[in-house]
C-alpha cells in the first residue's frame, strides 16, 4: 500500500442533516468553489439524494443575493 | 396545509419606521390571500453577493405563513414584485411547521452583538496602528478594492474610521444569523 486515502462521506448523512436551507450561506459556501461554482459531487463525496437538494439551495441562494453567480474577485 | 416562507429583501437606506411600515403593508397585503402569518419579522442586515438595483447591502425580512390560496398567491406574488421598496423577494415552500418566534430576534441578537463589540474592540486597538498604514496605503493606491480586502484581514478598522460604519452592520447581520440558528 503506497497511500491510503480518506475515504469520502456525505457530509450531510454524517451530520444526519436531512433538509437543505438556502439561507444557511455559512453551510453552502462548503460545496461552492472560490469562484463560486458548485462542486461536483464526485469531488466533495455528498450522496446523490442531497445533492440534488443542495443544488436547488445555492441556486436559490444566489437568486436572492446570499451568494454570487460568479465571484471573480473584480467589482 | 401547506407553509411558505418569503424573504424579501428591502432598501437598506431606509429607516426603522419606515421598514416597520412596509413589514406591516406586507402582512395587509399577505392576509388577502387567506393565510395566517407565524412569524414576520427582521432577519438582518446582510451584504449583497451582487448589487441589486445598484444596492450593495440589504434589509432581509422573512416571513413565514400557513396556507395561501394558489390564485391569490401570484396577485401576491406580483405586488411584491412591483412594489418599489422591494428589491426582491423569493418565496419557498416549506416541508415541516415552522416554530412560532414569539419575541422579535432582531432585538435579542442585536444586545449580544453589540457585547461582542465590546470585547473585541479593546484588545482590538492594539493593532488599530498596524491596520491605519494598511488602510492609509491602499486607500491612496487603488481605492475599493484593496480596502475591502484590509477590512476583511483586520476586524479593528471599525474603530479607526469613520467611513467603515457601514462595514459593521452586516457583520452583526451575520452574527444574528448565527445566535438565531441556535436559538432554534
Amino acid at each position: 500500500m503506497a497511500f491510503t486515502s480518506r475515504r469520502k462521506f456525505c457530509y450531510f448523512k454524517e451530520n444526519n442533516i436531512s433538509e437543505v436551507d438556502y439561507k444557511d450561506v455559512k453551510l453552502l459556501r462548503r460545496f461552492v468553489n472560490d469562484q463560486g461554482k458548485i462542486m461536483p459531487k464526485r469531488v466533495t463525496g455528498t450522496s446523490a439524494k442531497m445533492h440534488r437538494k443542495l443544488v436547488r439551495a445555492i441556486k436559490q441562494s444566489r437568486m436572492i443575493g446570499l451568494m454570487p453567480f460568479s465571484d471573480t474577485g473584480v467589482e | 396545509m401547506r407553509y411558505y416562507e418569503t424573504l424579501y429583501i428591502v432598501n437598506p437606506n431606509f429607516e426603522d419606521k419606515k421598514v416597520e411600515t412596509i413589514i406591516s403593508e406586507v402582512g395587509v397585503e399577505l392576509q388577502k390571500t387567506n393565510s395566517k402569518p407565524i412569524n414576520h419579522h427582521v432577519w438582518g442586515k446582510n451584504r449583497l453577493a451582487y448589487p441589486i438595483q445598484k444596492q450593495k447591502y440589504g434589509t432581509f425580512i422573512l416571513i413565514q405563513y400557513s396556507g395561501g390560496e394558489t390564485g391569490s398567491m401570484v396577485e401576491f406574488d406580483t405586488w411584491m414584485k412591483l412594489n418599489t421598496s422591494i428589491l426582491r423577494h423569493l418565496t419557498t415552500r416549506l416541508e415541516v411547521e415552522p416554530p412560532k418566534i414569539e419575541a422579535p430576534v432582531f432585538e435579542k441578537t442585536g444586545d449580544k452583538t453589540k457585547e461582542q463589540e465590546k470585547d473585541k474592540s479593546t484588545p482590538a486597538k492594539e493593532d488599530a496602528t498596524e491596520s491605519e498604514e494598511k488602510l492609509e496605503d491602499a486607500s491612496v493606491d487603488a481605492g475599493k478594492e484593496e480596502t475591502q480586502e484590509a477590512t476583511e484581514e483586520s476586524p479593528s478598522d471599525d474603530v479607526v474610521e469613520p467611513e467603515d460604519a457601514k462595514d459593521e452592520t452586516p457583520e452583526e447581520a451575520e452574527e444574528s444569523v448565527e445566535t438565531e440558528k441556535e436559538s432554534k
